[in-house]
């Protein structure tokens, strides 16, 4: 079963976070392979993924926490490009299993990826030859295995076929906790189609959490706009119009009766939920002025945090911090940051320097990153990471389409 | 000096979508730095005038405002500012606007927005564009000097200023914007940097700006500006409006915006703003060229959600 125009949006989105990375707004040292040709987006565009990673990254922090007594696994549907994997690792922070699951296509690229790289495989724990031996097993029953990591073909769409993959897998236990992670893989398909898996999740498993980062609000012009595009694109969201804003989302989980929903759009979470100090370090990197459609983009996407446990050992895993939910309802308001009685000239304001970099004179253009001027102690412990080679020339970076 | 015809020449070139020779850019910009280091920080226009707010490289959408608002010289046109940047065909479209200054200086005023700077161009797309179409950086460079010498804004009849962004805590009067020494890249703050990046917000008095730019201004602000300096309306462009344009602030403010469909992902109609001999007021919107009109579909106009 093929998906068609789904399958690139993978590398796309590849591409994206190779272009976040290298400017520094997170640290990722495996993107780079997933890319043929470096592209510097927009601010827009490194921003919003900024968001969705950290985001994500917060999500499986807090199921780790919550699970830390025992064995958990991650599985990631639609795991394409994704290498949450190796910052897990890289953090000292992997699951007992993290399992991989895609579609055959995009499972072979990704085998092909790796059997490139030396590095790669030792990061995974895998040998060139479990590589090849996964490349020369039948398409639909590649599986590439190490102590912690597979990567492996299944199909949301046929959850019994998933449940015997998962079966299959030695370790894989059905009553550990579990968590799903579907970031743009639901909203690909039919709405029965995801309906019947996470009932299938939610009756298989006593320990499950589900997270999803997708589209909403197919209704309003720029709704419909992103609609024609995915339509255009070969990869229509077929589930929209079935979940279409907060409420639908979450009624979709809790009619299905998952226990415990969280349905926040981009703006929420991102002012609201992802650690301030990452936003901190992120808004310094570089100018941004777009905030309009930051917002607008960013009111189209949610992210869902549902759980069952049979124990509540899961209660914890939640998007907003109960102890912070007041506070931040309060506060945080979206956009304006202004109030009547601030002083323009007050200590407060901040210098244009946190925005926009110094100017460099005009022979000499910022073709990439301009220096994070982070001075704030909380900023995170580790540096950005810088290209290692240099982000290509101008010339060569040009044509971002974003 | 290039002759008139030359100049008749290229705009018809431009008015194609085709871009000019480096030697033929570098030309209009010397003719065009004649023209506007003359002009004042607070440009007189004399209505009638149809006023265009941020247009970002949207090509064919300049085409469409020409299409329903008439073409310049016919009509008279001020442009306030946000020529380049966002859309793929910064380079023609500001050097179109700009030979039809430079031919018809009377009949058209461009005002600087915040992305007429180096700075901005390098990250959100005219300095990559202009890097690609010559291969060099000089039409680039050209074409920022030429930023440098863009009027700060206009007066109408002496009853609606027009501004990019908005006002300044540091500006009570149009004289004090007068006195600007403008002929610089836009400055990190100070009043040049607040007119062509502050926005009106629903505050009192003055706020921070989420920008890290400029500042953000409240109804009482701009009911003193106007009383101060006896007008009636500020128009300014600067924000998205997915209606095209916004009044604020009792009709005291307006904001209009010209990108329709902006990036080619915001599903936003576009509006211009036509004032009559007496500033009567008439809106127009106007919608994202139909495809057909953009020539060869270009894989490069897909706009880009996170995948």
């Amino acid at each position: 079963m093929e998906l068609g125009g789904v399958q690139g949006t993978s590398d796309d989105a590849a591409v994206s976070k190779l272009s976040a990375c290298l400017l520094g707004y997170y640290e990722d040292d495996f993107m780079r392979i997933f890319v043929g040709k470096e592209t510097r987006r927009s601010p827009l565009i490194n921003r919003g993924y900024f968001a969705r990673v950290a985001a994500m990254d917060m999500i499986i922090e807090r199921f780790m926490e919550a699970t830390a007594s025992g064995q958990r696994q991650i599985v990631v549907l639609g795991a394409g490009s994704d290498t949450t994997y190796f910052r897990l690792r890289k953090r000292g922070f992997l699951p007992d299993l993290y399992v991989e699951m895609d579609l055959e296509g995009v499972v072979a690229k990704k085998l092909d990826v790796i059997r490139h790289y030396e590095h790669v495989q030792e990061a995974l724990g895998v040998t060139a030859g479990d590589v090849d031996a996964a490349l020369a097993s039948p398409p639909s029953a590649r599986l590439l295995r190490s102590k912690n990591y597979v990567l492996t073909c299944a199909d949301v769409r046929q959850p019994e076929l998933f449940e015997t993959v998962l079966s299959s897998l030695e370790g894989f236990d059905f009553s550990a906790p579990t968590l799903f992670i579907s970031e743009c893989v639901l909203c690909y398909v039919e709405p029965r189609d995801s309906e019947q898996f996470l009932r299938w999740a939610l009756g298989k498993f006593p320990h499950a959490a589900f997270t999803s980062y997708e589209q909403i609000l197919p209704d309003d012009a720029f709704g419909r706009t992103m609609l024609g595009h995915f339509e255009s694109r070969g990869c229509p969201l077929l589930a929209i119009k079935s979940f279409p804003d907060i409420q639908a989302q979450t009624r979709r989980f809790e009619t299905m009766g998952w226990p415990q929903v969280e349905v926040f759009d981009m703006n929420d979470v991102y002012y609201k939920c992802i650690p301030r100090s990452q936003v901190r370090h992120a808004e310094r990197i570089e100018i941004f002025d777009e905030f309009e459609e930051w917002h607008m983009m960013q009111a189209h996407y949610c992210v869902i945090l549902t759980s069952r446990s049979q124990d509540n050992r899961l209660e914890g895993l939640r998007l907003l911090k109960p102890e912070v939910q007041k506070e931040s309802q309060d506060q945080i308001k979206i956009k304006s940051t202004g109030s009547g009685d601030q002083q323009p000239d007050g200590e407060n304001k901040p210098t244009s320097a946190d925005l926009v970099a110094p100017l460099e004179g005009a022979t000499r253009p910022i073709p990439f990153p301009m220096p994070a001027t982070s001075t704030s102690s909380d900023a995170p412990a580790n540096p950005p990471m810088i290209p290692s080679a240099a982000p290509s020339s101008p010339q060569e970076n040009s044509a971002s389409s974003e | 000096m290039a002759s008139n015809s030359d100049l008749d020449r290229q705009i018809e070139k431009l008015q194609r979508c085709e871009y000019l020779t480096e030697s033929e850019v570098k030309v209009l910009c010397s003719r065009a730095r004649e023209i506007l280091i003359d002009e004042s920080n607070v440009q007189r226009v004399d209505a009638p005038v149809t006023i265009c707010g941020d247009v970002h490289g949207q090509y064919y959408d300049v085409k469409e405002i020409f299409r329903v608002g008439g073409e310049c010289p016919t009509t008279n046109y001020l442009f306030m500012g946000d020529f380049v940047d966002r859309g793929f065909y910064s380079v023609e479209t500001f050097l179109l606007l700009l030979a039809l200054k430079v031919r018809y200086p009377d009949r058209i005023t461009l005002i600087r927005g915040n992305h007429e700077s180096r700075q901005i161009t390098q990250v959100y797309g005219f300095y990559d564009e202009c890097l690609r179409k010559y291969g060099s950086v000089n039409v680039w460079r050209y074409c920022t000097e030429i930023f440098d010498f863009l009027s700060l804004s206009a007066i109408i009849e002496d009853k609606i200023f027009a501004v990019h962004g908005g006002l300044s805590p540091s500006i009570n009067t149009l004289d004090q914007i007068r006195i600007i020494d403008r002929k610089q890249e836009v400055p990190h703050d100070g009043a040049m940097c607040d007119l062509m990046w502050s926005d009106p917000e629903d505050i009192d008095g003055w706020g921070l700006s989420p920008r890290g730019a400029g500042y953000l201004f409240g109804k009482d602000v701009v009911d003193k500006f106007n009383h101060t300096n006896k007008i009636d309306l500020i128009c300014r462009a600067h924000q998205l409006v997915m209606e095209g344009y916004k009044w604020m602030f009792d009709e005291s403010l307006v904001t209009v915006w010209s990108a329709p469909n902006y990036c080619y992902r915001c599903g936003n109609v576009a509006a211009i703003l036509e004032l009559d001999e007496n500033l009567g007021k008439q809106f127009k919107i106007v919608e994202a060229a139909p495809q057909d009109a953009r020539g060869v579909p270009n894989k490069r106009t897909s706009p880009a959600y996170f995948l």
